[in-house]
């Protein structure tokens, strides 16, 4: 999760003035770290998602965790497929439309972390037996 | 002795602890842990990447631009640390007497120290003996030249001219007749990228005073 959704937001950061002297198309790098991780974390979501299938299920929260996740992932290569040019990535990430992505990316992020870090308080059944 | 410690620890904590009421209320622990989580993802985010930058991922970035996603894993570490802080007030016996909270407090403490060995080092071989001391001395300078150009009463001014949000800009906002008027340890400061320090973009031109606040011309 750390590099999954800290590179990603590292990238909305850098998107939004943080670091300008890193071309924003050299983070093009770093994307199959991020795939690799969200990997790691999708197969190890599924086991733990095996171990307590009706806790999960049956919860809201987990539906909006999973939403947020893929909008984050749709947002990231959206992003990524117009910044990571070498001649006109720059130009594109000062764009308002790539600004704004961004801003909605790390939205996307935070609310997916939070999402799924209440899915341990908000369930109201942990088994189907009760 | 090492346990009576440890007893002694969890017991005031216990007693005195000034958040505990508030991290037992339905939405205080849960919200703790969010913002722990995201200030996990934000350390490793920048840092993280950082690290990789040294072990030569994405080497065609300079590492001294790479050094600038720093300060936000640092805000991290921070919110890390004042969010664990806030568990450990409110539930000591969890972690006090827990071997996972003692080994990850030492993987902490290594991972400081690398960092500490790192800046004692590397980082000295990379951007010289004192690289902060030099940033702010040619802060310092820039400022001091300011004030004598526009006179003592516009110091302040002067220093608010340097801050982040303001006039601070990279190598490639300025134009090179800005950067040859700048002074040599400005130009160092340029040189590594680092958060440089700006002449006005009137040189020969200078500002008459502090409510000339419109925008530079140049200025992105």
């Amino acid at each position: 999760m750390g590099f999954a959704v800290g590179i990603c937001l590292a990238l909305d950061l850098r998107i939004l003035g943080v670091a300008p002297g890193v071309r924003i198309a050299e983070m093009r790098r770093f994307v199959p770290i991020v795939w690799i991780a969200f990997w790691i974390n999708a197969i190890s979501g599924v086991l733990l998602l095996i171990g307590y299938p009706t806790k999960a299920l049956t919860n809201p929260v987990f539906y909006l965790k999973l939403l947020l996740i893929g909008v984050g992932l749709w947002l990231f290569s959206r992003i990524g497929r117009r910044v990571f040019d070498e001649t006109a990535g720059e130009q594109r990430a000062a764009s308002p439309i790539v600004q704004r992505l961004a801003i909605l990316s790390l939205a996307c992020w935070v609310g997916a972390v939070t999402a799924g870090r209440l899915l341990a308080y908000t369930y109201h059944r942990l088994t189907a037996l009760g | 002795m090492l346990h009576d410690l440890q007893v002694w620890l969890v017991t005031n904590i216990i007693a005195h602890s000034p958040v505990a009421h508030m991290m037992r209320t339905a939405w205080g622990w849960p919200i703790a842990e969010s913002i722990h989580f995201l200030g996990l993802c934000l350390l490793i985010g920048c840092i993280g990447t950082f690290d990789l930058r040294l072990l030569g991922v994405a080497k065609r970035v300079p590492i001294a631009a790479m050094h600038r996603l720093i300060p936000w894993g640092i805000l991290g570490f921070v919110i890390n640390a004042s969010s664990g802080l806030m568990f450990l007030l409110t539930e000591p016996d969890q972690y006090i007497y827990n071997p996972s909270f003692h080994f990850k407090f030492l993987f902490i403490a290594i991972a400081g120290l690398n960092a500490g060995t790192f800046y004692l080092s590397s980082y000295r071989q990379i951007f010289g003996a004192n690289p902060v001391a030099r940033r702010a001395a040619a802060r310092e300078a820039h400022c001091r030249d300011l004030t004598e150009r526009l006179g003592p009463g516009h110091h302040l001014w002067a220093h608010a001219h340097l801050l982040p949000s303001g006039v601070v800009h990279r190598s490639a906002d300025l134009a090179p007749a800005d950067v040859r008027a700048c002074s040599g340890e400005t130009n160092v400061a340029l040189i590594l990228n680092f958060k440089s320090v700006r002449r006005p973009a009137t040189v020969g031109n200078i500002p008459t005073g502090p409510e000339r606040t419109g925008p530079t011309p140049g200025r992105r």
